[in-house]
């Protein structure tokens, strides 16, 4: 039966180099948080120092520290095993890793019409353009914020963008503006689609989430021609929408909705 | 047969004089065990995070930006200084100074502290930004983050009872596994943020 004694303390502790090693670690950590500031440092060269840096660091800990090197070998090998396991992890999520999500370019949906990518970021819509001619418009709207769902409102409005009515609270008074259609709830990371038959005129297209519209997330555009020539069209209102929603994990799935007036 | 019982019953009382290595504690191997154990949960966590990173590149760049580098390049210092008076507390009782091993070892319960209020600022400032559990990158953050900060808790609770222990007489330069044993958990928690610091903060 293998003996629990330890060696005694004063020769495993006698080793009087740990203030060196203490020294290294700390000015280790400051040179790494300083590379975040050194702009003309190139990235590989960064990012390769930073490995090395944090292997370092740890081998020094893992040795002197925790005094793997005075102690018996046996020690490490519960912890090398470990390290060990974690290697078919690391190859699975690796191999399994998808590259990010197409855009909404690659999306498979049929488009009639003119195209218009929308971006959603935290706090401002981006177009592809700010102005279409009358008739189909396909909107592609992604979220691409980072941690933020977002919403996608149409709204006919003669008002500039900034200058929608609002309430206490500074959401803009869904009751007292002409919505055309609206896609709730974009999760960030997807990609709907809406399509509109649109008369000429001026638009507004917001984020009514609570302080989104204020913080920026608001923008004109202009459907192009002559208001005659749309008499014979579809009214504004009869929009017929499509949207196809990609989930993170890709499972794509289609929703047909009939926007109603 | 006889012999052989009367071989078992035979104790061997003197260690063998000649060994060189240190005796192996089945203690401390029990806590290197762990220890391992340990490893696979904190690479699979970090090896999640560096998934997200992968597939949302753009995104982390954003999110990366919210981030506190300066606090939190201060709170790896922290825990490296606590990680060293953990060291010199073990060095303290190996000369049988019982003040020193309870000055270290406050230190290190004040210093965990520190970095535990560190994080909780951090924390507040992300959500205070909308970046909460169910954000993208909130998410992973909060979680690898989150459960390395239950282990410096640990710790710290550890850290507690030791000097209680510590308080009683209970540690001598013969008697100091439990000090030795807290020293390999609180200097694997610094190991593990040492990692995380590059792979969430820096790289």
């Amino acid at each position: 039966m293998a003996q629990e004694t330890t060696a005694p303390v004063e020769q495993q502790t006698e080793w009087q180099g740990y203030s060196i090693i203490f020294a290294i670690l700390a000015i280790f950590t400051i040179f790494e948080v300083a590379t975040a500031y050194l702009s003309g440092l190139p990235v590989a060269l960064r990012t390769g120092l930073l490995v090395v840096l944090a292997i370092i660091k740890a081998v020094l800990v893992l040795l002197y520290f925790m005094r793997l090197r005075f102690d018996n070998r046996l020690f490490a090998l519960p912890f090398a095993f470990g390290a060990v396991l974690v290697v078919p992890l690391i190859l699975i999520i690796g191999l399994t890793t998808t590259p990010p999500i197409p855009t909404a370019a690659a999306n498979s949906l049929s488009v009639d019409g003119n195209i218009v990518d929308v971006t959603l970021r935290s706090y401002i819509i981006d177009l592809s353009t700010d102005h279409v001619p009358s008739g189909q418009v396909t909107f592609h709207i992604t979220n691409q914020a980072t941690d933020m769902m977002h919403e996608f409102i149409v709204i006919k409005t003669d008002k500039p963008s900034d200058q929608l009515p609002t309430n206490e609270i500074g959401h803009v008074k869904e009751e007292a503006i002409n919505i055309i259609d609206s896609r709730e709830d974009i999760f960030f990371g997807t990609t709907v689609n809406m399509q509109l038959n649109l008369k000429p005129g001026h638009y507004v297209f917001i984020c009514n989430l609570p302080e989104h519209y204020q913080a920026g997330m608001n923008v004109g555009f202009t459907v192009d021609g002559t208001p005659d020539a749309e008499a014979t069209s579809a009214a504004t209102a009869e929009s017929t929408s499509e949207a196809t929603i990609e989930s993170t994990s890709e499972a794509t799935s289609e929703v047909t909705a009939t926007a109603t007036p | 047969m006889t012999e052989n019982v009367q071989n078992i019953k035979q104790p061997r009382t003197t260690p063998n004089p000649g060994r060189m290595l240190p005796q192996r504690s089945n203690n401390k191997l029990a806590v290197w065990f762990f220890l391992g154990g340990e490893v696979v949960l904190f690479t699979a966590l970090i090896m999640t995070f560096l998934m997200f990173r992968v597939r949302y590149a753009t995104d982390y760049e954003t999110f990366r930006s919210y981030l506190n580098l300066p606090l939190t390049g201060l709170n790896t210092l922290i825990l490296i200084v606590s990680s060293y008076l953990a060291v010199r507390s073990l060095q303290a009782i190996g000369r049988n100074d019982r003040r020193g091993l309870i000055y270290n070892l406050i230190g290190v319960l004040l210093l965990g502290t520190l970095f535990i209020g560190g994080q909780a600022f951090e924390w507040s400032e992300l959500i205070s930004r909308g970046i909460t559990l169910s954000t993208i990158f909130g998410s992973p953050f909060f979680i690898v983050t989150g459960i390395h900060g239950t282990h410096v808790l640990i710790g710290l609770v550890w850290d507690c009872f030791i000097i209680l222990f510590g308080l009683s007489g209970a540690f001598s330069s013969n008697e100091s596994r439990g000090v030795e044993i807290f020293g390999l958990y609180w200097h694997f928690v610094d190991i593990v943020w040492v990692v995380l610091f590059s792979v969430i903060y820096l790289l």
